[in-house]
């Protein structure tokens, strides 16, 4: 697919500007093998949507799948499509005529060359004929002529039919192309085949470098990756965990080697981990085990699975790279400008110095001696920043939008010379997981290394959340005696509960569980003990619940509370803004 | 100026808003200073023209914010057409203190003097001050406004006079924010002003400024221009692109070019593709223009000579 690389990109966004609609999932895009798109196609594919909904739309090609003719069903359909939607767009764009022409006349020059499919080439032709507005058009048999008039939305006197529904506009399409190739109705829908990745319908292809009709190959993949969801290959069941972290009771030594297959090696050594327990796990966490992961993929038995997450994290940064760019590039400004703004040199008046010029006068009326000014250059602060995640299974549906947020967050802080370490966290089996996906710098190595901020591609949620333990975890890998500042940044929903393992309090039928007003108040308690430690502690909350008062319960005013996570680095640039200038006045 | 008073009837403003600006008026007298504005430009928004009349027929400090090109400073100055007051513009940086605002002694005619600044003329003539990026100064250095913005109304200079803030003067800011160099003012000093979120123009009203401002424009290709900013502009809101390209003065420029015999095509990579410094991000950009001008088209089809 690399050679259609930037052409998709640039597909797409000429049909989302066309369908004035940033969030459209498109079917096809029109590229060529050279890096170069359909302009005008793309147009169309954009209006279509626009003008007929993105069900009506993806419905409509999705009955042409498997199908014998799929190729030629698709290009006759383009073609009714293009004439209604071109009407729609004519007034506001005087540009279209103009494009509509040359893509008419470059088709009709690259059907001329083509000798089968005779019936269908003539269709075609009389098509884009009338597109150009040639009044004589060549002579075609009945069905031709029946599906011509179909494909018009005209009836058999050839006179317009009157049909505003878009619905009804896609099935009318649809019952037109399928009457002419002798079609039963129903095909398409039971006698779908397998969707196959990189499923490419080419309807174009005389010339090289003739443009291609192909399908979106992200749609393609979200479509197969439904197929697979349908047949139970997803990940499902506990947690989100596919059946891997089971409820059947299992020794300690089993869940951990579990956990091992699937988030590889601990990053500690067994006695540092018990230590970490040792001092971590008293309380309300006693029990609890602790399993410090890192970014290595294991080579065992859910290898596969795990690699298969991470790839597709990654490949979803890929696919969106420009906007993720871009949101990069202004959170790195905003926090560039507020290191600068805070950093600038301090001049103060002074007996000795750089002449001010302004008051040189008061020298020699006056007698003042301060008429120097003195350069001050303050200090800068000496910050790091811990971002910890939730893991857990309330965002298993966002995991690559999380992962994308997380990583620009790293760069945009790593562009400007601040350390971060990022921490993700969720309980699974009696464990709690801290995922290390990106450890602080040793020193100088690794420092401004940007390899080490795609580690958080490896997040995945799944398991519950120890809300109070993870704090307390994340805040004895926060080594305070290197930074005069650290801030820790909580992705969180504010609804900490572990409520399928260790009890917090009791035993037996009087346990109670790690969920509801014992959890937020353990939370509270961790983050105030952090804060003791002059750890600031902000959280960014992201959940569709009433949470307002156990997030108020836990982080005071100290949170922000966002409606989408494509939000998340925007408002970690609010609250690394107000560190910094805290650091910078202090 | 009757043609402002006309041009607020045509926005549907509120008669009684109206009448009070004539009482303003005839109340504090009429300057003819030559720093009362003549705006090129009129603000196009019924609802924030009446926010802001209401503010300034009761003596508030208005503080107007938004991103570029919503019109702060063109609504500053209509506001001190208005009202018919001569209008002071102070520039905010990095390095405003409260000698360029305020004043600052100087030596003249042989004897040190006080040279005012912009605002305590304004405060003594009565003028509207338009602060503008308030927020690239230090809080530091504004702090010397404090008295000046709240209900005391003063300027107190240390070893001169106490200055009572004329009651027809008028303290307008304007705020961007997240570009380089700005930060947040501190409470205190927003606590002094009321506030107007700055929406970007509709679609409508920018047809029709860019008919007011080329009156032989035809209506087909104001609303075009129109659709195409639009079109830029939900692109950065997306952010496939970044802001530069979304440049209000930029599209005026090319459209000014193309009058004056530009094809508009290169006019409008002048003013509004090569604001982007990434060739992708151009790329982009030509496609949207691509998808609403014509490749050839002449400044006679545009403006109906």
């Amino acid at each position: 697919m690399s050679e259609f690389g930037i052409a998709v990109k640039r597909a797409r966004n000429v049909i989302w500007n066309a369908a004035g609609d940033y969030g459209v999932s498109t079917a096809f895009l029109a590229c060529s093998g050279n890096d170069d798109i359909d302009f005008y196609l793309n147009n169309v594919i954009g209006f279509t949507y626009k003008w007929l909904g993105e069900d009506n739309v993806n419905g409509l090609f999705d009955r042409f799948i498997g199908l014998e003719d799929q190729a030629a069903c698709e290009a006759l359909a383009w073609c009714a499509l293009e004439k209604i939607v071109y009407s729609k767009e004519i007034e506001s764009r005087p540009a279209l005529s103009e494009l509509r022409e040359n893509y008419a006349n470059e088709e009709l020059g690259r059907l001329r060359a083509n000798v089968s499919e005779a019936g269908l080439v003539l269709v075609l032709t009389v098509l884009y004929k009338s597109m150009l507005g040639e009044k004589k058009l060549p002579s075609v048999g009945g069905r031709e002529r029946a599906l011509i008039r179909g494909l018009n939305l005209e009836d058999e006197n050839g006179a317009p039919v009157e049909i505003t529904e878009p619905g009804v506009v896609t099935e009318h399409i649809r019952r037109s192309i399928f009457t002419y190739y002798r079609l039963p109705d129903n095909i398409g829908i039971k006698e779908k085949k397998q969707l196959k990745k990189w499923n490419f319908t080419i309807w174009h292809v005389k010339k090289q470098n003739a443009f291609a009709m192909i399908r979106d190959p992200e749609y393609m993949e979200k479509k197969a990756e439904e197929e697979a969801e349908e047949k139970g290959n997803r990940l499902s069941g506990l947690g989100g965990s596919g059946g891997i972290f089971k409820r059947k009771k299992k020794t300690e030594e089993e869940s951990r080697e579990t956990i091992r297959e699937y988030f590889g090696d601990p990053v500690f050594s067994r006695q540092m981990t018990e230590f970490y327990e040792r001092e971590i796990c008293t309380g309300g966490h006693r029990g609890v085990k602790l399993y410090f992961a890192g970014v290595n993929i294991s080579s065992d038995n859910f290898a596969e699975e795990r690699s298969r997450h991470v790839a597709h994290n990654r490949n979803f940064y890929i696919a969106n790279r420009p906007r993720f760019n871009n949101a990069m590039k202004r959170l790195s400004m905003l926090i560039s400008n507020a290191i600068l703004t805070r950093q600038a040199d301090e001049f103060f008046v002074s007996r000795a110095g750089s002449i001010d010029s302004v008051k040189a006068w008061r020298g020699g009326i006056l007698s003042d001696e301060k008429i120097f000014l003195r350069k001050d250059i303050k200090a800068g602060g000496d910050l790091c920043v811990t971002f910890l995640l939730d893991a857990s299974a309330s965002q298993k549906d966002h995991q690559e939008v999380i992962a994308a947020e997380a990583y620009i967050i790293a760069e945009a802080l790593r562009m400007n010379g601040i350390d971060t370490q990022i921490l993700s966290y969720s309980s699974l089996e009696g464990f709690t997981i801290i995922n290390m996906l990106k450890e602080k710098p040793e020193g100088t190595v690794n420092r401004g290394d940007s390899k080490k901020d795609q580690g958080v591609f490896g997040y995945t949620a799944m398991g519950c959340s120890r809300d109070g333990l993870a704090l307390r975890a994340a805040r004895k890998l926060i080594d305070d005696r290197k930074y005069r500042y650290n801030l820790m940044l909580v992705l969180t929903d504010a609804c900490p509960n572990d409520d399928a393992s260790v009890p917090y309090s009791g035993v037996g039928f009087q346990a109670r569980q790690y969920t509801g007003k014992d959890a937020v108040h353990d939370t509270a308690q961790e983050v105030r003990a952090a804060q003791a430690d002059d750890i600031t502690v902000d959280a960014i909350i992201f959940s569709e619940d009433d949470i307002m008062s156990s997030a108020k319960e836990i982080y005071g005013d100290n949170f922000i509370r966002i409606h989408k996570l494509d939000e998340l680095a925007g408002a970690a640039g609010q609250f690394i803004q107000s560190e910094i200038v805290k650091i910078y006045d202090s | 100026m009757e043609d402002l008073l006309d041009f607020l009837r045509e926005q549907d403003i509120d008669e009684g808003l109206i009448d009070g600006v004539r009482d303003f008026r005839e109340k504090y007298g009429i300057s003819e200073d030559a720093r009362v504005p003549r705006p090129k430009f009129k603000y196009y928004g019924k609802e924030i023209w009446e926010k802001a009349i209401m503010a300034m027929l009761t003596g508030k400090n208005l503080l107007l914010t938004g991103s570029k090109a919503t019109g702060k400073n063109v609504l500053s100055e209509n506001l001190a057409a208005l009202f018919m007051k001569p209008a002071y513009y102070i520039s905010f940086h990095v390095n405003v203190d409260a000698a360029s605002l305020i004043g600052a002694d100087t030596f003249r005619n042989g004897q040190v003097e006080f040279r005012e600044g912009p605002v305590t003329r304004c405060a003594k003539e009565g003028g509207f001050a338009v602060l503008d990026e308030i927020n690239m100064a230090k809080n530091e250095a504004l702090a010397v406004l404090h008295s000046m913005l709240d209900y005391r109304r003063i300027i107190d200079i240390p070893g001169y006079d106490l200055i009572t803030v004329r009651p027809d003067a008028r303290f307008i800011a304007t705020m961007n924010y997240g570009y380089a160099g700005t930060r947040e003012i501190n409470e205190a000093l927003q606590s002094r002003f009321v506030v107007i979120q700055m929406p970007f123009i509709s679609k409508k009203s920018l047809a029709k400024l860019f008919r007011d401002t080329f009156p032989d424009m035809k209506e087909k290709y104001a609303d075009m221009f129109a659709e195409l900013f639009y079109d830029i502009k939900n692109k950065a809101d997306h952010s496939e692109i970044s802001e530069k390209p979304l440049d209000l003065r930029g599209m005026m420029d090319a459209i000014d070019m193309s009058h004056s015999g530009l094809e508009l095509n290169s006019a409008l990579d002048m003013g509004i593709v090569d604001k982007s410094s990434e060739e992708y991000e151009r790329q982009i950009v030509r496609d949207v223009i691509r998808s609403r001008v014509p490749k050839k088209v002449t400044s006679d089809s545009i403006f109906g000579r």
